[in-house]
């Protein structure tokens, strides 16, 4: 059995009362135990929209129609809210794309990363601080102790992603959502905040997926790829394969659109 | 840390005085210069113009106007509010005022609290459960009771708790001392069920935007329970814009509201500042302005200060 099971996953959104649109549009697909997979598509292809299904975090007017999403042998579609509070952040967690706007301005780094433990409990000898400088420090922060009690506008934008995915990865969840987690950031930042990223999830014993419209990124640490468009899977397999053998017209103007060097 | 916000506050506090001169200048002028003459009004319709002018001599009114100006300035900075030409000759501004203040500060500052308290969780509740029932009925309950001229709502009120229920008097009784009885409970009543809904739609408002934020998703994503991303991310970031608003409130409430208190008969400060006007009280129309400005940009920099301690972003010895 797959770790994660997406299977004729259909998601919709009210327009008005009469009418409603498919975003996804039948989405099937599986994720292993310590896989890196991609999720490739142009903006609007329903990559966001797929992740969100998963962690249950639709947006507004927008809802799951049909279709299974199983989790080690759980449906995370008909789970109470109060399970998914469990399995968000803890079993699946998730980071998004413009790290800047995704930290609370208000709170410092150290005091939204201690959120993760969701305890009431005073944290006896700091050794929930220790364990996120620890991780702070792992994700290649200079001067964690300090940046502890940083706010998110004090840091820059790397920094801030850097914050995230070391949230995120601090109670060593089953699986990481990375949702464009470099598009906002500049491209010696990318390589570097992916490179860690993929050494602490192997590390760990993580499976990613990484949603990207970048293919030169999938091929650089994928190993296995999902295209998409218009909501849905237009052609699935190992990347090599992929690459070198596009089956799909969809897939090969892609490959065709990245520029050569 | 705390330095830059005692450098900022001496800033503004430098600036007030300068301020608070152009101010008394700008008033003081346009009252002597304006329509209506105080010694006439004393002086009444029957006088003779040697009557009028001696009485004018006695006031000082007849000496240039910046003399009087100066004079003026002179005994405001020494505590000296000026005295009473008509509505109640020869008493010190200050000792009419107070008393009044004793009234009407504590009735604005209950109504107040309520108005806030009620709408913040109104406006929260609306926010939360937006497009149901609750949201549009909440909301609309208050806007109804909003919508209705405070004038009316006081003479309601006198029907429904007065006459028919016969719980409270139907009009105020007695001086300030009798502030904190039955006396208080339909001005406070009528001012906070009517500003209920500006309060409740503005937290609304600002809920709902804080709502949309990526961070608010990224607390879900935390896992964490819906009161935990309720309270800790929404509440905090949505009720900083009003701490602004309920400052500014607190520090003018003492000028009291006119038309309850006209309608209720309470000797108030917002019936006292009209009589004022009309009788040409130069000297208590000018006090009471400088204590107003005074008092607002007082308001802007507590109301700053606070901003800051709460948000971190702001940044209060950047150049404005």
């Amino acid at each position: 059995m797959s770790l994660l099971e997406i299977k004729d996953l259909v998601v919709s959104a009210i327009k008005n009362k009469e009418e409603k649109v498919d975003i996804l549009k039948g989405v099937t697909f599986s994720l292993e135990k310590r896989e890196v997979l991609g999720i490739v598509g142009e903006s609007g292809s329903g990559k966001t929209m797929t992740a969100l299904s998963i962690m249950g975090l639709l947006p507004e007017r927008v809802y799951v129609t049909s279709g299974n999403i199983l989790f080690s042998g759980q449906d995370l579609i008909t789970a109470k809210e109060s399970d998914m509070q469990k399995i968000r952040g803890k079993k699946i967690s998730m980071i998004f794309q413009d790290p800047q706007s995704s930290l609370n301005p208000v709170m410092s780094v150290g005091n939204q990363m201690l959120e993760m433990f969701n305890t009431l409990l005073p944290d006896f000898g700091g050794k929930r601080k220790k364990q996120i400088i620890e991780i702070l420090r792992k994700m290649g922060i200079p001067d964690p102790e300090r940046r502890y009690n940083s706010f998110p506008h004090e840091l820059s934008g790397g920094m801030n992603q850097r914050v995230m995915i070391g949230m995120m990865l601090i109670k060593k969840p089953k699986i990481l959502i990375a949702d464009e987690p470099t598009t906002a950031l500049d491209v010696t930042i990318e390589k570097r905040i992916l490179t860690r990223l993929k050494e602490l999830v192997g590390e760990l014993g993580i499976s990613l997926v990484l949603i990207t419209h970048n293919l030169g990124l999938v091929a650089e640490h994928c190993d296995r790829v999902v295209v998409m468009n218009e909501g849905q899977i237009v052609e699935a397999g190992d990347v090599f394969q992929i690459f070198e053998a596009p089956s799909h017209p969809y897939t090969r103007k892609l490959l065709d659109e990245v520029p050569k060097i | 840390m705390r330095d830059d916000l005692i450098r900022y506050a001496i800033g503004r506090l430098l600036f007030l005085p300068v301020f608070l001169l152009i101010v008394s200048f700008m008033v003081f002028y346009i009252g002597r210069y304006g329509p209506g003459d105080p010694v006439l009004i004393r002086a009444g319709p029957k006088a003779t113009e040697e009557t009028v002018e001696q009485i004018r001599e006695e006031l000082g009114f007849d000496r240039p106007v910046y003399v009087q100006y100066a004079d003026y300035m002179i005994g405001l900075v020494q505590g000296d509010l000026g005295e009473s030409i008509n509505v109640q000759p020869g008493k010190s501004v200050k000792d009419l005022v107070i008393p009044r203040i004793k009234i009407s500060a504590p009735i604005t500052l209950s109504a107040l609290a309520i108005s806030f308290s009620i709408g913040t969780v109104v406006g929260l509740i609306a926010s939360f459960r937006r497009n149901t029932w609750m949201d549009s009925g909440f909301i609309g309950t208050f806007l109804f009771f909003s919508s209705i001229p405070s004038l009316i709502m006081v003479q309601f009120m006198i029907m429904l708790l007065a006459l028919k229920m016969n719980l409270v008097p139907a009009g105020w009784s007695g001086d300030w001392h009798s502030v904190y009885t039955t006396n208080m409970i339909i001005p406070v009543l009528t001012i906070s069920l009517i500003s209920v809904a500006g309060v409740a739609r503005f937290v609304r408002a600002t809920t709902l935007a804080v709502i949309g934020e990526n961070y608010v998703r990224t607390a879900k994503a935390k896992g964490l329970p819906s009161w935990v991303v309720a309270t800790r991310h929404v509440l905090r970031n949505a009720l900083l814009p009003l701490v602004t608003v309920v400052v500014t409130a607190v520090f003018t409430a003492f000028e009291g509201s006119l038309f309850v208190e006209r309608i209720y008969g309470i000797p108030g400060m917002g019936v006292f500042m009209v009589d004022a006007v009309f009788a040409r009280e130069y000297d208590i129309i000018t006090s009471m302005t400088v204590i107003i400005a005074m008092l607002s940009v007082v308001s802007y920099i507590v109301a700053d200060i606070l901003y800051k301690s709460i948000d971190p972003r702001v940044d209060l010895t950047k150049k404005m």
